[in-house]
């Protein structure tokens, strides 16, 4: 499984939706699921996953999930 | 940045009365947001919200904790007698006139000489009241009570997962009393109503949160306020006392602003979001513990959201202050 595969995954299973539904583009408010609340759990989840630290004046800008998977150094949108 | 210093003031008492009743998150989202429920606590941090009966308000609340100061002092009648103002800061008291302020006054038997306010304000209102108590304490040389509660739970829009996890119920009474020797307290604030739409009671008395453009608001100009605070209005400090919008914003707003998690004073795990009373209750909840023989506390509290806005202080709390958080049937 190739890296953007598996971060998409990981987004899926947070999100609770098919990963056929996202992409890197996909972008906060986009989804229903994908709301303030969500983007704190996806910001705390995706720094224990990938081992990343994303300080709180960061965090406004990332707004897609290519945002988080380039942080995670891994590629980029 | 413009830093107000206020000498010849001192924190008396804070007392913060929290309804008994305390609601388990994750068992009240479960009809919301079914499994995700677990999750969404893990990423607020708020475990338990406070949520008063039907019928009781803020203000009920409130004069509830200024009872257990008053109680406390030797001759309550006299010490009654020896305020000049009382403030009331809420944004959910239901009755308006007569202002709460004014029954606080008939309640509490203070004289019908006091100055009686109502601050109709958010998140970063009780630090404004503070401000507001110790002028007018340094001015006329006699105590203010600064009331500080709102009952947010009746406020809550049905099926509104975003602000269920966290608002809470509380009322807080703190006395500001005048003591020359006291060292001096420094303050700043800053206010973007252009943005005020972001968190809002709307036309059904509903509260509406644009949670992503509070936390942009406050992870980007809240702290740089703060960083800036600090540098202008430098010197140690025993704990930081933020307001408890939710337990992650606050931890990484403490790391952002390089302040060990040890100095970080918070109690919205278990008592929630109380709005602006949330700091003065978590002052009521953390300093009994911090509190020595002898030694004056330094405080740096920060409040924000509602407005947009937001308030830092530099304060202190004396040892012989009277501090205490207790939980109120209602």
């Amino acid at each position: 499984m190739n890296a953007e595969r598996e971060f998409l995954d990981f987004a899926a299973g947070l999100f609770g939706v098919d990963p056929s539904a996202l992409s890197l583009a996909t972008a906060y408010g986009s989804l229903p699921e994908w709301d303030s609340v969500m983007h704190l759990r996806l910001v705390m989840e995706f720094e224990a996953k990938y081992g990343v630290s994303i300080a709180l004046e960061e965090v406004p800008a990332m707004t897609t999930l290519g945002d988080f998977f380039a942080k995670a150094g891994k590629g980029g949108a | 940045m413009e830093i107000l210093e206020i000498a010849g003031v001192e924190l008396e008492g804070v007392s913060a009365c929290v309804p008994a009743r305390a609601v388990d998150v994750v068992e009240s989202l479960v009809p919301l947001v079914g499994d995700n429920a677990a999750g969404v606590v893990e990423a607020t941090g708020i475990r338990t919200r406070r949520v008063a009966g039907a019928g009781t308000s803020a203000f009920d609340l409130c004069v509830a904790a200024a009872e257990r100061l008053f109680a406390a002092a030797p001759d309550r009648a006299a010490y009654a007698r020896s305020f000049g103002a009382v403030i009331f800061v809420s944004f959910t008291e239901r009755t308006r006139m007569p202002s709460a302020a004014a029954r606080a006054q008939a309640r509490l038997g203070l004289p019908r000489d006091v100055l009686a306010l109502d601050l109709l304000l958010a998140c970063s209102g009780w630090v404004s009241g503070l401000h507001l108590a110790a002028l007018i304490a340094r001015e006329t040389g006699r105590r203010v009570l600064l009331l500080d509660g709102d009952v947010q739970s009746a406020r809550i829009g049905e099926g509104d997962a975003s602000t269920l996890p966290l608002l809470s119920d509380g009322g807080t009474a703190a006395v500001v009393a005048p003591s020359p020797s006291a060292a001096p307290w420094r303050f700043a604030f800053m206010s973007d109503g252009a943005k005020g739409n972001a968190l809002r009671l709307d036309d059904g008395g509903r509260i509406s949160m644009d949670g992503f453009a509070v936390f942009k608001f406050v992870a980007g100009e809240v702290t740089a306020f703060l960083r800036d605070f600090l540098a202008a209005a430098p010197g140690g400090f025993d704990a930081f006392v933020p307001h408890q919008a939710n337990m992650y914003m606050v931890r990484q707003l403490a790391k952002s602003l390089g302040i060990a998690p040890e100095r970080l004073w918070t109690s919205g795990e278990r008592l929630g979001n109380l709005a602006s009373a949330s700091v003065p209750a978590t002052i009521a909840a953390c300093a009994p513990a911090a509190l020595r023989a002898g030694r004056t506390l330094d405080l740096f509290a920060a409040a924000f959201g509602g407005g947009l806005s937001a308030a830092a202080a530099r304060l202190s709390l004396g040892p012989g202050a009277r501090v205490e958080l207790f939980d109120h049937e209602c």
